[in-house]
């Protein structure tokens, strides 16, 4: 009996080690992705959910019309990370700030590897790099302390603590100096000497400065949200309508050009045209707006229905508008391509809660 | 070959303990793990559930029924690994359409829904049934995809007994249980403690991470305790009185992301959770009438806290949310049998809820409180008019807060085909409906006070037969079943910045369940039973207009299955399971690309064990190997999942 027992747990032996453990997803690491044969084209970053590790990033080529999918995993056989916060383009590289992952990929954008990375951030926002290119910046949502890297090694050469604010959100360089918003139940924006690092001044703009773009007089144009009733803010700050407002570089001066009403909603960061002179933004519809004015135009650019459009910016060199659109934010989204005119040139699925775009031209 | 290797060195094991091994027989009584049902009561006419038996329910101290229905049952159990949030998927349904009941107690959270059952281990459990799809109707109302319901026995032997488990396993995993029983004729007691803790502290090749780098899985160590109090009399009058009361106390870190790439130490999630389980039941027999009476409190209280670092050491708290629920309950019931082919049944529910929560994080703390009371009736009628038909019909009414839910009826029949083999053809029908949760109506920001219940009206046909034999049995079944959900509920963000629910979808869901078991013993020394389950769900997005119609919903694999095989001589057991569950799409645009695909994968454990008695003492030496084969898979994506582990096993039970 002990022999048939034997005999039965070898023939359970020898069928179990015929079964296969489940392979995991093999890469193709030798393959890049990206076709874009000298013609440019558009990255596209796609936020995905909080907490599920489904960001990606994604290429459009307006020339031929390609689109290619999930750019990092195919290049570097990986998942982007947790929520795709921002882009930047310089110098030939994607900057690609991954927020609640802690990390900002730096990748080439011919091929779209890794060419560096900055872990272990606590909150990563946003990414500049001054005039020279001997510096670069990362803010921080979660902590008032800002990240500085060498953009030529591409590596952390320390940390800069901003004084007076909590966080750090967009930034925007002026000559040597960086503008930073600290938009989280904050209404500052700190200016920082980049030749010496050092807090130039500190001032105060609407409530949340949300987004920032510099136009071609130098003049800096933040839009502020006004914070939202969910959202508790600080003592003696309470909530308001958003604004728009214009900031002298030189002296600081800041001026509200307009006051939105309430009720809607900013669901994009201000872009700015190649030429410098004119301001998109999604305020429950597309506005395109003169700089020397800095108030809204009777018309929106393009009506818009629904309420996913999530991101919005325009191409330096063709002047396209790109409009990102996370649908029901709980299925892949589009993109919707528009001539500076205002219309409807094409659109095209990406991924999951797409909303921030970098171009070739930048 | 490694694989080879491993299956050696657990069979050399085996071998080794077979020769040391005397023959004396100790041949424990075990009933089969799936029970298929084929000769039917009045009861079970047109039913379709699932049986797990306490011999499935004690095989692994550490389990908790996350691991039971997984292997056992065709749920789909969405996990974010070992001790961490588990809910559960009936016929393709969300969590919350899978009601959950413990001994009369209904577990769903009214805040969420949802049960986490990783939080009810399988030895607080006695039995265990799934009751799928239209069936759940005879039991809770509101389960659009079936119902759960567990239970512990009504009474305990005559006299003193004693059980202690003590559980070693890896990742620095120790599980402790004891129960105590005392009882006579007229009375008994019982109580019940375990505690389960784990540094759960896994090693395993990150796929997900640039480098493919070896990582431990952080911030995920767990302690629970839990304690349950049991007794029961016997009145003079022949009335049956019960009380129970069930406490948790858990403290679980909550894993990071396989995607996160910060190696500090400070920003972390973990969740406190105390809860306070009561219930007592009467019931009584005249004749053909049985009456009874269960009454229930039931206080959940959970703490959960997000920290992220401020740099320099600093910490802040970005969640710091606490809620507490209450549950109280008094359900009346009786059920008259006229002969034996007929019965008719009645129950009448009151149900009182009680919710905060609040999040203190933020400056000024958000939060809400509410309340509902809800009544609910049931009747039904089960008729056999012939030996070889079966008829049910059954009505539900709700009310809640002063509304009362469309009726819900339910049908079920059951026709017997050939007596001889139990071949059954079974069909059931329902509308049911599943009403908000009080966080879809009341959470701020973003609640919906404007909700509808959910409806769902679903159908199944099953065929069944079971053969049994002087030494062997078989038995199986296929269902098929179709259902639609309109109204789902959906969370989506508003252009306010938050999330608002909405009643946005409908869902069709449509599938096939099989399983069969068979058992063979053909000496008194042997016996070898295997078991198998199937699943094919299709589950997709209904609703017209919507880019996704037709899209499998997310985390609903398509196909899943289980097997198991155990062989027993003499005083030795030996067990292999295997389990496999196809792809799952994580977002409703079911798109290949990695994140949005969770690769399907095969597990498989092993285990064996041993037997005796020495002085009225009965011991169990038990050693197991789960993930046999080290797969590296992931339930949901981006959280890692425990490579092969083992752990090893000491019962020793006394008396009663």
């Amino acid at each position: 009996m002990k022999k048939l027992f034997s005999i039965l747990c070898v023939l359970a032996a020898a069928v179990l080690a015929g079964c296969n453990p489940t392979p995991h997803n093999e890469p193709n690491p030798d393959e890049s992705p990206l076709p874009y044969g000298g013609e440019g084209g558009v990255f596209i970053l796609c936020e995905g959910a909080y907490g599920a590790g489904n960001a990606s990033l994604w290429f459009y080529n307006p020339e031929s019309g390609e689109v290619v999918a999930d750019v990092f995993g195919e290049a570097n056989d990986a998942l982007l990370g947790d929520v795709g916060q921002s882009l930047y383009m310089y110098n030939g590289l994607l900057f690609v700030v991954v927020n609640n992952s802690g990390v900002v990929w730096v990748l080439d954008r011919l091929s779209g590897k890794v060419e560096a990375s900055f872990e272990n951030l606590t909150s990563p926002r946003f990414v500049a790099i001054d005039n020279s290119g001997t510096k670069g910046y990362i803010s921080q949502l979660n902590t008032n302390q800002l990240i500085t890297f060498d953009p030529r090694t591409l590596t952390q050469t320390g940390s800069i603590t901003l004084e007076g604010v909590t966080s750090s959100e967009q930034m925007a360089v002026v000559g040597d100096k960086l503008f930073i918003a600290s938009w989280s139940k904050d209404n500052k924006i700190t200016v920082l000497d980049t030749t010496t690092d050092k807090q130039i001044t500190t001032f105060e703009v609407g409530v949340q400065p949300y987004s920032m773009e510099v136009d071609k007089n130098n003049t800096l144009w933040i839009v502020c949200d006004g914070g939202n009733e969910f959202t508790p803010l600080p003592e003696g700050m309470t909530m308001e309508a958003p604004s728009l407002w214009k900031i002298n570089t030189e002296n600081y001066e800041a001026t509200k050009t307009h006051t939105f009403n309430e009720g809607g909603s900013f669901r994009s960061r201000l872009a700015i045209n190649g030429s410098g002179d004119t301001l998109y933004f999604i305020y429950d519809a597309v506005w395109a707006i003169d700089i020397v004015n800095g108030t809204l135009p009777s018309e929106p650019l393009i009506t818009i229905e629904g309420w996913g459009q999530y991101g919005l910016d325009v191409d330096p060199v063709s002047g396209d508008i790109y409009i990102a659109d996370a649908k029901d934010y709980i299925s892949n989204g589009e993109v919707a391509r528009y001539g500076a005119d205002g219309v409807l040139k094409t659109s095209f699925e990406v991924g999951l809660l797409p909303s921030k775009f970098a171009f070739f031209g930048e | 070959m490694k694989r080879l290797i491993i299956l050696t060195l657990c069979l050399c094991g085996c071998f080794g303990f077979l020769r040391a091994q005397n023959t004396d027989s100790l041949r424990t009584v075990e009933v089969e793990e799936i029970v298929v049902k084929a000769a039917r009561s009045l009861r079970d006419i047109g039913v379709q559930k699932s049986i797990m038996s306490e011999c499935v329910l004690r095989e692994n101290l550490s389990a908790t029924m996350a691991e039971v229905l997984a292997q056992n049952s065709t749920i789909f159990i969405k996990s974010s690994g070992r001790a961490t949030l588990s809910t559960a998927s009936l016929r393709g349904t969300a969590p919350s359409h899978t009601a959950v009941k413990w001994n009369g107690i209904e577990l769903g959270s009214p805040m969420l829904g949802m049960v986490d059952f990783s939080m009810i281990p399988s030895y607080f459990v006695d039995s265990g049934e799934v009751y799928h799809g239209a069936t759940s109707v005879n039991v809770v109302g509101g389960g659009l995809g079936g119902a759960v319901v567990l239970s512990t026995d009504q009474k305990v032997g005559e006299g003193f007994g004693v059980q202690y488990v003590q559980n070693l396993a890896s990742f620095s995993t120790h599980d402790e249980y004891l129960r105590i029983n005392y009882g006579t004729k007229r009375w008994g007691a019982s109580t019940r403690l375990l505690n389960s803790a784990s540094e759960n502290n896994f090693p395993y090749t990150n796929y997900d991470k640039l480098g493919h780098p070896v990582e431990w899985n952080k911030n995920c160590g767990y302690n629970d305790l839990h304690i349950l109090q049991e007794f029961f009399t016997q009145g003079s009058q022949g009335g049956r009185w019960s009380f129970k009361a069930w406490y948790t106390d858990s403290s679980r870190g909550i894993p990071r992301l396989s995607v996160d790439y910060r190696n500090d130490d400070l920003t972390k999630a973990w969740q406190d959770e105390h809860s306070l389980r009561t219930v007592a039941e009467w019931a009584r027999t005249f004749g053909g009438l049985r009456l009874s009476a269960t009454s229930g409190y039931n206080f959940d209280a959970m703490h959960y806290i997000y920290q992220f670092s401020r740099g320099g050491g600093a910490v802040a708290r970005g969640v710091d949310s606490e809620s507490a629920t209450s549950h109280a309950f008094l359900t009346t019931s009786a059920e008259w049998s006229i002969g034996n082919n007929l019965m008719l049944a009645a129950n009448l529910k009151g149900s009182a809820y009680a919710v905060e929560s609040k999040d203190i994080a933020p400056l000024v703390p958000i939060g809400y409180e509410a309340e509902r009371t809800e009544i609910a009736s049931f009747l039904s009628a089960r008729w056999k008019p012939t030996e070889w038909l079966g008829l049910a019909a059954s009505l539900r009414e709700e009310w809640r807060d002063g509304v009362f839910t469309p009726l819900i009826p339910a049908i079920f029949t059951d026709i017997t085909l050939v007596p001889e083999i139990g071949l059954i053809v079974s069909g059931s029908w329902t509308r049911n409906y599943h009403a908000p949760t009080l966080n879809d109506l009341y959470f701020v920001p973003g609640g919906n006070p404007e909700l509808r219940a959910e409806q769902g009206e679903s159908f199944d046909l099953g065929l069944e037969a079971s053969v049994e034999r002087k030494r062997w049995s078989a038995g199986g079944k296929v269902t098929i079943y179709h259902s639609n959900i309109t109204d789902w509920v959906l969370w989506t963000p508003t252009i306010k910045g938050f999330w608002t629910p909405e009643n946005l979808s409908k869902v069709k869901s449509d599938g096939v369940e099989a399983r069969i078991n068979s058992t063979l013993s053909p000496t008194q020394d042997w016996r070898v039973s295997l078991n198998g389950v199937f699943a094919f769900t299709s589950s997709t997005n209904a609703t017209k207009g919507s880019e996704t119609y037709g899209n499998q919903l997310p985390y609903i694999p398509r196909y899943s299955a289980s097997a198991g095989i155990s062989l027993r001589w003499r005083k030795w057991e030996m067990d292999y399971k295997w389990r496999y569950y196809s792809k799952r799409y994580t977002t409703y645009s079911n798109s290949t690309l990695r994140w949005s695909v969770v690769p399907a994968y095969n597990l498989s454990d092993i285990s064996t064990s041993y037997s005796w008695q020495k002085n009225k003492v009965h011991f169990k030496v038990r050693f197991e190997v789960c993930n046999l084969f080290d797969t590296i898979y992931q339930s949901m994506l981006s959280r890692p999942m425990p490579p092969r582990n083992y752990g090893v096993t000491l019962e020793c039970r006394f008396g009663a």
